[in-house]
């Protein structure tokens, strides 16, 4: 019982990662929010569904096609949204991301409709009982998949001249500049991997619930926004640890308490952290030395 | 090196500089002072790109590069210490200096690592450290100590004796001077600006967005109506 709440947190929280990084790189980056990236989520998974026409049965196609649509629609944010207000308004940005997020969603209900859709071909890679609980293969590829896609990220961020850079943009944009560092080649690079992943996790969330809609990214965004305050806003880090606890705190809720109030019960907690913890739990709070 | 004509900038509809006319040649040291607000900060915002909305000529070594994003002036042999520093508080030490020469990724970075730790040795037993950590006079030296990770021709130093300890701002114009003596051109803005005339070649009045006056550094210094008029101070001759 405790092993499958944690294994179906473990997917959940896997979700709401790869949605919850982009949140953090973007505003880690720009200290302003997109209101788009569920919908690139979203969006991202039908371009998933596209490539399939052109490849027929091929999953990975599919994870391609998801992740390079939601990259390309993340560029796009940045470009439309972002770009033109740098050192403008701090509002035009967020408004003209509810517009694009808008426009996203009617968009996939011209085209697709607004009627549920499963994946369109059976997923079956393999199933496993280890002491009591049952694992599928493609849990098992969510989770990995994630896993290792966030752990690479990491990886660069820590260690490549690229992760550098972005990590001076983010502590300091012009001061940045002042390195010779090109923040809006930065920039963009943060939209378009943050997309890239949402578009990865949208895909994975599509065929993990059998259920591809266009508003499908609406709450699972928020949540993942929720779980990137909860381990500090614009920390990459932080965001992959608050999306596996809000994932888990769920289902444990789910599981043992209240399917019904799973979320109430998981956002109260999330807000007691934060009543602890302003900064969330591996945020830091400014400080400046004179 | 480098020639200013007619320089104006702006923030937003609100001019800050009114036609400035300002030069510099290789190896010297060359002061702006002038009060809080004069625009002395604008100016080598508006030098190394960091502000765009400008006009009249910035030619440096014979390019006019009055159009060029930061990372190109850099590329050109630039560099700058910000007003407040401007460390990478949550970088450590090594990584603020490793990006202090981003604009070089070609040449050798542990070659230059090793001539800053040479001249700043508290840096290297501090390398691991996060920059926030450092006391604020490490912190300048530390941001010195960045701008010259780039190998520049020309260093842009705005206030480096700023909210120091008077014996830490000693050292800071020790310091410049030696950067001269390698061979670096130097344009030093202080408020600080009897240091800054004593160490100078030539040095700049600035007022209201203008230059008001120019001349030899120890001349300035030792005019006495300019002290008064421009640099605020009310006893001639004994600093601020
Ligand atoms: N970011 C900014 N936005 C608007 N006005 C500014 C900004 N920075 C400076 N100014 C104005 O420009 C003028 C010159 O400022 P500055 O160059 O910082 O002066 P200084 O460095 O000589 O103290 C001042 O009137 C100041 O108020
Ligand atoms: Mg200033």
């Amino acid at each position: 019982m405790l092993e499958q709440q944690l294994l179906n947190g473990m997917i959940l929280g896997s979700l709401y990662a790869l949605l919850s990084v982009g949140f953090s790189l973007i505003v880690g980056i720009l200290k302003m929010i997109t209101f788009a990236h569920g919908d690139v989520f979203m969006a991202g998974a039908f371009s998933g569904l596209v490539a399939l026409l052109v490849f027929p049965h091929s999953f990975l196609a599919a994870l391609a096609g998801a992740v390079a649509g939601a990259a390309i629609l993340g560029a796009i944010t940045e470009w439309a949204a972002f770009r033109p207000f740098r050192s403008g308004p701090e509002m035009a940005p967020a408004l003209v991301t509810i517009g694009f997020s808008i426009v996203l969603q009617a968009l996939v209900l011209l085209v697709a409709g607004a009627d549920t859709k499963p994946f369109p071909f059976e997923l079956d890679f393999g199933r496993w009982t280890v002491s009591g609980i049952t694992v599928s293969g493609l849990e098992l590829a969510t989770i990995g998949t994630a896993l290792a896609v966030l752990a690479g990220l990491g990886l660069a961020i820590a260690g490549t001249r690229w992760g550098l850079a972005l990590r001076a943009t983010a502590a300091h944009y012009q001061a940045a500049q002042i390195m010779g560092i090109n923040t809006d080649r930065v920039v963009l690079a943060a939209f378009v991997l943050g997309s890239g992943l949402a578009g990865l996790g949208g895909l994975l969330f599509g065929a993990y619930y059998g259920a591809f809609y266009p508003l499908m990214g609406v709450v699972i965004s928020m949540k993942a926004l929720a779980a990137a305050t909860l381990g500090g806003i614009g920390n990459v880090g932080g965001a992959i640890i608050g999306a596996y606890l809000l994932g888990i705190i769920e289902n444990l809720v789910a599981g043992y308490l209240s399917a019904n109030y799973r979320d109430v019960i998981a956002f109260a907690i999330l807000i007691l952290v934060l009543l602890i913890r302003p900064a969330g739990i591996l945020g830091r709070g400014e400080e400046e030395k004179v | 090196m480098l020639r200013v004509t007619d320089l104006k900038a702006w923030y937003g509809s609100l001019r800050a500089l009114h036609g400035l006319d300002f030069s510099l040649e290789a190896g010297e040291i060359v002061t702006l002072v002038g009060s809080n607000g004069a625009g002395k900060s604008t100016v080598l915002k508006s030098l190394i790109g960091l502000l765009r909305k400008k006009s009249g000529e910035i030619r440096y070594l014979d390019r006019d590069i009055g159009g060029c994003a930061p990372a190109e002036v850099l590329g050109m042999g630039i560099a700058m210490v910000p007003e407040g520093r401007w460390i990478f508080p949550n970088l450590t030490v090594g990584e603020n200096l490793r990006l202090g020469a981003y604009s070089r990724p070609g040449k050798s970075i542990p070659a230059a690592l090793e001539r800053e730790f040479a001249r700043f040795p508290v840096l290297a037993e501090r390398r691991a450290q996060k920059g926030g950590t450092l006391s604020g006079g490490e912190q300048q030296m530390l941001a010195i100590s960045r701008a010259l990770m780039s190998d520049p021709k020309l260093l842009l130093l705005d206030e480096p004796s700023l909210g120091l300890a008077p014996q830490m701002m000693e050292k800071v114009f020790v310091l410049i001077r030696e950067i001269r003596k390698s061979g670096i051109a130097v344009l030093l803005v202080e408020q600080n600006s009897a240091q800054a005339l004593a160490i100078a070649d030539r040095g700049y009045v600035l007022s209201s967005g203008k230059i008001a006056i120019e001349g030899e550094g120890p001349k300035l210094l030792a005019d006495t109506r300019i002290q008064r008029v421009y640099l605020g101070y009310r006893d001639a001759g004994s600093g601020i």
